[in-house]
């Protein structure tokens, strides 16, 4: 396992991404809580701005996280590979994927 | 910002050129923006800050626009920032805006010069260039009376203002006589005078006094006010607090007048009755939304007091729907009320915007400065405002379209105030007149334009993008802004990328996880991360709802798993040795039983066979040669393969017969020692018994083939096995419930069997063969029950079962007469020669479970025949490479099933490697025999190898002759080899001690090296031809898949077989020494040996099969031992022949105690051996456990029989 020589996800790219959907998400969450209390607006301010507060990730998990996702990678791409080479074809193409993606989904 | 949205929109400045900063931005981000941008939208505390940090370049400003410019007074940051514009040495225009410039003139003239203004423009609703884009905005004053309890509060509070006013009057502070219309403002400014100036003729000592009262005064008035403006609760609010401490308690505490009037308004508040002005706004409200839709419509109700904006909310609460009213507040947070933060506030507005709220009750903050949409109208709740604010409010509406603006103004003093205010501003609006060139002084600022530029008048048409909202509001509507790194990408790749990750667009591919149920149900390929669990429940259940059994597949291995189980052969390795160890303790009784069924089997074959078999007996005889017999056997084989196949395997039964007694005379001609004549009496003789027992017997499977034909019968069979089996105490055959019922008819079989010792054998193959079909019913439970019920019954019955399915009924009978046949040969070869009787009817059952899955895939059924063939042609040597062939065609036929075939083609191997050690022994029997044997085994593998096997038979082969060649330095070789091979030092000592068994005769170490070799080359030509056989397994069809299910069916029969014996070991062990005994009785001291060997080799085939079966490496060790094990029987056999036959048992006893122990299990067998050889059994044990030991046990044995110890003493 010569892991430490493999090429590994930038952390601060999946730190970058992690915080994206993060903010997106809170942002979703802000706007359907605005529209679903009718409450005081001094409750919604307060719901508000602690909804606002963005997640942040510990540099050790985001390390972890990147692992992960390197391994789900490769092993997605080495089995939609082998897919697609018993198809004999050269490419991986989406089929491929979704034949390994529920058993992919499963083992991780 | 909507001051650069106006900008943009109206003079068309490019967006790109402008920025707006506030506190929020960084000061290095400013200080960018200042150097990059051009128009600056900035907050005054910004401009301020920046210009006193320098890092707004001040010197490159040209024009400084200043919105809301009223509030350029004292030190404002307006009036900070453009004084210090105007210290630097800069040319630049002030431009001042302001719809509120003041109320009094000197405030004016103080912005004025604040900001160096020069000139004032004045423009009014009414102006030419201002009434286009004014609509009409009516507002409307409603007086409300004052309400009847607010009157009698106003009455007692005046009571109370009125002594401390005249007080004051008295000394000459207020002017004003009418305490009535006194405001607090008043008072505060006499307050301020009467500081800065007090009356010279008021004693000092007067002063706290006065100034008491004017503390007093101030606080009643302001109550009053807002008893008057907002009504009682803000009143009464207030008088509470004030009452609770301070100076005014302390005068106020004992007055009863303010006491009254608190009582007063508590009743009032208690009633509920809402406040004149409170219930006027909400018919004004009412009224408003009744003409207008509520959804579009928006009020803003403003209020100069927090407190009032609650009664408000309050009052809103109560007309239900119509209203969706929120409050709208400062950031301060008071004691009664929190204030709002700025995000609550523009929250507030987002959903005042978008319809959430149609109605803001907002205090001051509401009226300038934030972006508050148009509204339709404006309550003013309070009227007594400055005259600026009321323009501020107003300004809320009527600015798009038409507005309304509603002021309540209450009775007396506040609309006194309200009139008095609108007066006002009025008459500043006179001082605006004509530029107000008459009322301020303004500065002169020099023309900034070169003189000899003239400016002209041009029209110029401005072409205005689309603008792009942006800022910090705006964002949030458009979250997702275009990421930079799209602009370095291709075309291409922002196509893929949009693809799959354009959220908005329909067209989004997504993975589909039912896209292909079908992969599901197949464990996918993996690289590093293996399946988990929940993967394989997947893979599982979709198999299960596709009602998919599949046998290549997966269903193998699910097979294998349910058989190990079932057979109690632990999935792991460690497991499966100690129950295969059990199993060939078992294996051992049941060998015999294997044997005893071959017998049975092979007598139905008689029936046919027999006379051919004589006479193919008497060429065989007649050539003795084992070369021509090997030859015989192979064309016969060969013959048999391109012949039909049921015919073919008659033929090649009856060779195998024939050959068997040739073999028989042939070994015991090369002994040339007594045994010969003897062995070959003692064949002869037991060959006929065999064959007359055979009869019965024959009549018996017969009977049962016929029943296998018909599917009940066969499972009558297979459950009469399955219930000796149950009888056994095995009961692994939890899968087959008709076991119990066929159990009797096993044990009437087993009764039929008893008279003789070929009864006993077919009662023996009876049982095991219903362990087989339980076996096979567990394993191959998909399969059909028929091919079970034949598996039960016998091998045979089990190949005619297959063949059944496959093929008609006569197909079927013809492989149960094949069957039959081999098992025949196999019973006269151990009647002729003990040694390699036994190897090869060990070897002839295996075969004929190969065969039966060859019957199974009815195409194999020829390779079957040729096996059988192979083992008469083996008498010896040749017995078991035909067997091995046997085995491998078998395995080939049976190839089609990936893995059933591989485990088949494993016990394949094994019974190859068991035969090639039979040959082996042969061979040892007939050193010459052997190697012409051999060759001649080669050349059918060869033949049958097809290929693939060719080599390997020729590798055999090759092996072969090394072994006749081998001397002991090849044996070592071998024996490491062997090592290698086995895992474990037992297994190696077993190796030892055949080898030492050889080293007594050079033929022996031949034959054990040769076994040795073989084993090995039997083993490896295995794996290979299982492998090469596994292309074939792919295109295998539903045919192939069930002779699959019979070889595991068959290996399961094996292992059951063990288990029986295991439950049954005395009986087993009784029987198979009582037919010894009784072999040994009809002077037959070799078929005893035979028997025990057999014995030995049916437990090590049996090891060897479930070692196989579970694919571990120990099998092989085991078909080593076993090999070894008959080599050495044999050779003991053929050497010992003047031994009795005590001895050879002995050392079969020894061999199986070291097998034993080696396989662990041994106890059970121990003991049954113990209980059945008793005290030779017990020596036999210690020696079992190293090879050291077993020559003790060998010469106790001798000692014992008192027979010739050499053999144990070359041991």
């Amino acid at each position: 396992m010569d892991d430490n020589n493999t090429p590994s996800l930038d952390p601060d790219l999946i730190g970058a991404i992690f915080k994206h959907i993060w903010a997106r998400k809170a942002h979703e969450r802000e706007r359907n809580g605005i529209q679903s209390t009718d409450a005081l607006d001094s409750e919604v301010g307060a719901g508000t701005s602690k909804k606002y507060r963005p997640t942040s990730t510990n540099a050790d998990a985001l390390k972890l996280s990147s692992e992960l996702l390197r391994i789900f990678i490769t092993e997605a791409v080495q089995r939609a590979a082998t897919i697609a080479e018993a198809e004999g074809g050269t490419e991986i193409e989406a089929t491929h994927v979704e034949r390994i993606l529920p058993q992919l989904l499963l083992d991780f | 910002m909507q001051q650069i949205e106006a900008c943009h929109n109206i003079v068309g400045i490019p967006q790109e050129w402008t920025i707006d900063m506030t506190g929020q931005i960084s000061p290095t981000r400013r200080a960018s923006f200042w150097k990059t941008k051009r128009v600056f939208f900035v907050t005054p505390q910004v401009l301020e800050k920046d210009i006193q940090s320098g890092t707004c370049l001040a010197k490159y400003l040209v024009c400084l626009v200043i919105d809301e410019a009223h509030r350029a007074l004292g030190n404002y940051s307006y009036c900070v920032a453009v004084r210090e514009l105007m210290a630097m040495p800069v040319h630049l225009r002030v431009l001042a805006l302001t719809a509120t410039p003041g109320s009094k003139q000197p405030a004016i003239q103080k912005i004025i010069d604040n900001l160096y203004i020069s000139t004032l423009e004045y423009r009014n609703e009414s102006d030419p260039d201002v009434s286009p884009y004014v609509h009409n905005r009516k507002i409307e004053l409603i007086e409300v009376p004052l309400g009847q309890d607010a009157a009698e509060v106003n009455n007692r509070l005046l009571e109370v203002i009125r002594p401390y006013v005249a007080r004051l009057h008295a000394v000459g502070l207020i002017q004003n006589r009418d305490y009535q219309t006194l405001s607090p403002v008043d008072l505060l400014n006499s307050r301020d005078k009467f500081r800065q100036a007090p009356p010279p003729d008021l004693p000092h000592v007067k002063h706290g006094e006065v100034e008491a009262s004017f503390a007093v005064l101030i606080t009643l008035y302001h109550i009053r006010k807002l008893l008057s403006s907002h009504g009682i609760r803000p009143a009464y609010e207030m008088l509470e607090e004030k009452l609770r401490q301070g100076p005014f308690s302390r005068l106020m505490r004992k007055n009863e007048d303010i006491m009254n009037a608190k009582l007063l308004m508590q009743r009032s508040l208690s009633h509920g009755a809402p406040s004149p002005k409170l219930s006027k706004m909400l018919e004004v409200l009412v009224d408003h939304f009744q003409t207008k839709d509520p959804q579009n419509s928006r009020v803003i109700i403003f209020s100069n007091f927090r407190g009032s904006v609650r009664d408000i909310m309050n009052a809103l609460a109560s007309i239900g729907d119509l209203v969706k009213a929120t409050e709208f507040i400062g950031q301060s947070s008071g004691k009664a009320l929190k204030g709002q933060s700025q995000k609550v506030q523009q929250a507030v507005l987002e959903k005042f915007r978008a319809g959430g709220y149609n109605v803001i009750v907002a205090t001051s903050i509401g009226e300038e400065g934030l972006d508050i949409m148009e509204v339709d109208l404006v309550i003013c709740f309070d009227a007594n405002v400055s005259p600026l604010r009321m323009i501020q409010r107003m300004g809320r509406t009527g600015r798009k379209h038409e507005g309304q603006v509603v002021v309540l103004a209450c009775q007396g003093s506040e609309l006194k105030g309200y009139m008095r205010k609108q007066a006002n501003s009025r008459s500043i609006n006179k001082h605006m007149q004509n530029g107000g060139m008459n009322s301020f002084n303004f500065h002169s600022s020099p023309r900034m334009v070169p003189h000899i530029f003239k400016p002209e008048v041009q029209f110029v048409e401005l072409s205005i993008e689309q603008f792009v909202p942006r800022g910090k509001k705006l964002k949030e509507d458009h979250t997702v802004e275009t990421p930079p790194f799209r602009e370095k990408l291709s075309v291409a790749e922002s196509d893929l990328i949009a693809k799959y990750f354009h959220s908005t667009s329909e067209s989004t591919w997504r993975p589909s996880l039912i896209a292909f149920p079908n992969f599901q149900a197949f464990p996918s390929k993996v690289y590093k991360v293996m399946h988990s669990c929940r993967t394989e429940m997947l893979i599982d259940s979709m198999q299960y709802l596709q009602g998919l059994t599949f046998p290549g597949g997966n269903g193998n291995f699910f097979v294998e798993a349910e058989v190990s189980s079932g057979d109690c052969f632990g999935v792991g390795i460690v497991e499966q040795h100690d129950s295969s160890s059990k199993d060939l303790l078992v294996l051992d009784n049941s060998p015999v039983a294997n044997a005893q069924l071959g017998v049975t089997d092979s007598a139905e074959l008689p029936m046919r066979t027999i006379r051919t078999k004589e006479k193919y007996d008497e060429p065989n005889s007649g050539c003795k040669s084992p070369q021509e017999h090997s030859y015989l056997f192979g064309s016969d084989f060969v013959s048999v393969d391109a012949l039909g196949k049921v015919l073919i395997i008659s033929v090649p039964s009856l060779y195998f017969e024939d050959v068997m007694h040739s073999k028989h005379v042939s070994p015991s001609t090369k002994e040339l020692q007594n045994c010969l004549n003897q062995e070959t009496y003692h064949v002869k003789t037991p060959d006929g018994i065999m064959q007359t027992e055979a009869v019965p017997n024959v009549t018996t499977s017969q009977t049962k083939s016929t029943k296998d034909d018909t599917l009940p019968t066969p499972r009558f069979c297979e459950t009469d096995s399955e219930k000796e089996k149950m009888l056994d105490g095995v009961e692994k055959i939890p899968g087959t419930p008709g076991g119990t019922c066929e159990t009797p008819d096993i044990e009437e079989i087993k009764a039929l069997p008893p008279l003789a010792d070929e009864h006993c054998r077919d009662l023996q193959d009876t049982e095991l063969s219903p362990r087989l079909t339980n076996l096979i019913k567990i394993g191959v439970v998909p399969e059909s029950p028929i091919t079970d019920s034949g598996i039960l019954k016998h091998k045979i019955r089990n190949e005619s079962l297959i063949p059944d399915l496959a093929s008609p009924a006569k197909l079927g009978t013809e492989l149960l007469l094949r069957s039959s046949s081999p098992v025949e040969n196999e019973r006269g070869i151990m009647d002729n020669s003990p040694y390699g009787r036994n190897v090869s009817v060990m070897k002839d059952e295996m075969t004929p479970l190969v065969k039966m899955n060859p019957v199974s895939s009815t195409k194999h059924s020829p390779s079957s025949p040729l096996a059988e063939t192979k083992t008469p042609l083996a008498h010896l040597t040749n017995s078991s490479g035909s067997k091995s062939w046997r085995l491998n065609s078998g395995e080939v036929a049976t190839v089609e099933h990936v893995q059933k075939f591989k485990r088949l083609r494993k016990v394949g191997n094994c019974g190859k490697a068991r035969s090639s050690k039979s040959m082996k022994e042969n061979s040892i029997v007939s050193v010459a025999n052997l190697a012409k044997s051999f060759s001649g085994a080669s050349p059918i593998r060869t033949k049958h190898g097809r290929g693939k096997k060719k080599p390997e038979n020729d590798v055999r082969t090759f092996i072969d002759e090394e072994a006749e060649v081998s001397t002991e330095a090849e044996i070592s070789a071998e024996e490491e080899d062997d090592d290698n091979e086995s895992y474990d030092d037992s297994f190696i000592d077993d190796r030892i001690n055949p080898t030492a068994g050889s080293n007594q005769t050079e033929c022996g170490r031949v034959d054990m090296m040769a076994i040795y070799r073989r084993s090995l080359l039997s083993q490896s030509p295995m794996v290979m031809q299982s492998t090469s056989f596994s292309p074939d397994c792919v295109a295998s069809t539903s045919k192939d898949n069930g002779s699959g299910c019979s070889s595991g069916k068959m290996f399961n029969s094996l292992q059951v077989p063990q288990l029986e014996s295991i439950n049954q070991p005395a009986r087993k062990y009784t029987e198979s020494f009582q037919m010894e005994e009784r072999i040994s009785s009809e002077s037959m001291p070799f078929g005893t040996n035979d028997f025990a060997i057999e014995n030995k080799s049916m437990q090590s085939r049996k090891r060897k099969l479930s070692f196989f079966q579970l694919e571990t490496i120990p099998a092989i060790n085991l078909d080593q031992e076993f090999s070894l094990e008959s080599e050495v029987g044999g050779k003991e056999s053929s050497k010992a022949s003047q031994q009795p036959q005590v001895d050879k048992i002995t050392v079969n006893e020894n061999e199986f105690d070291d097998d034993d122990d080696q396989f662990y299990a041994s106890l059970d067998l121990d003991a049954v051996e113990a209980q059945a050889t008793l005290l030779l059994k017990h020596q036999s044990e210690p020696p079992i456990e190293k090879q050291e030991k077993i020559v003790p046990p060998n010469l106790q044995n001798g000692g014992l029989q008192g027979s010739p110890s050499f053999d144990l003493g070359i041991w």
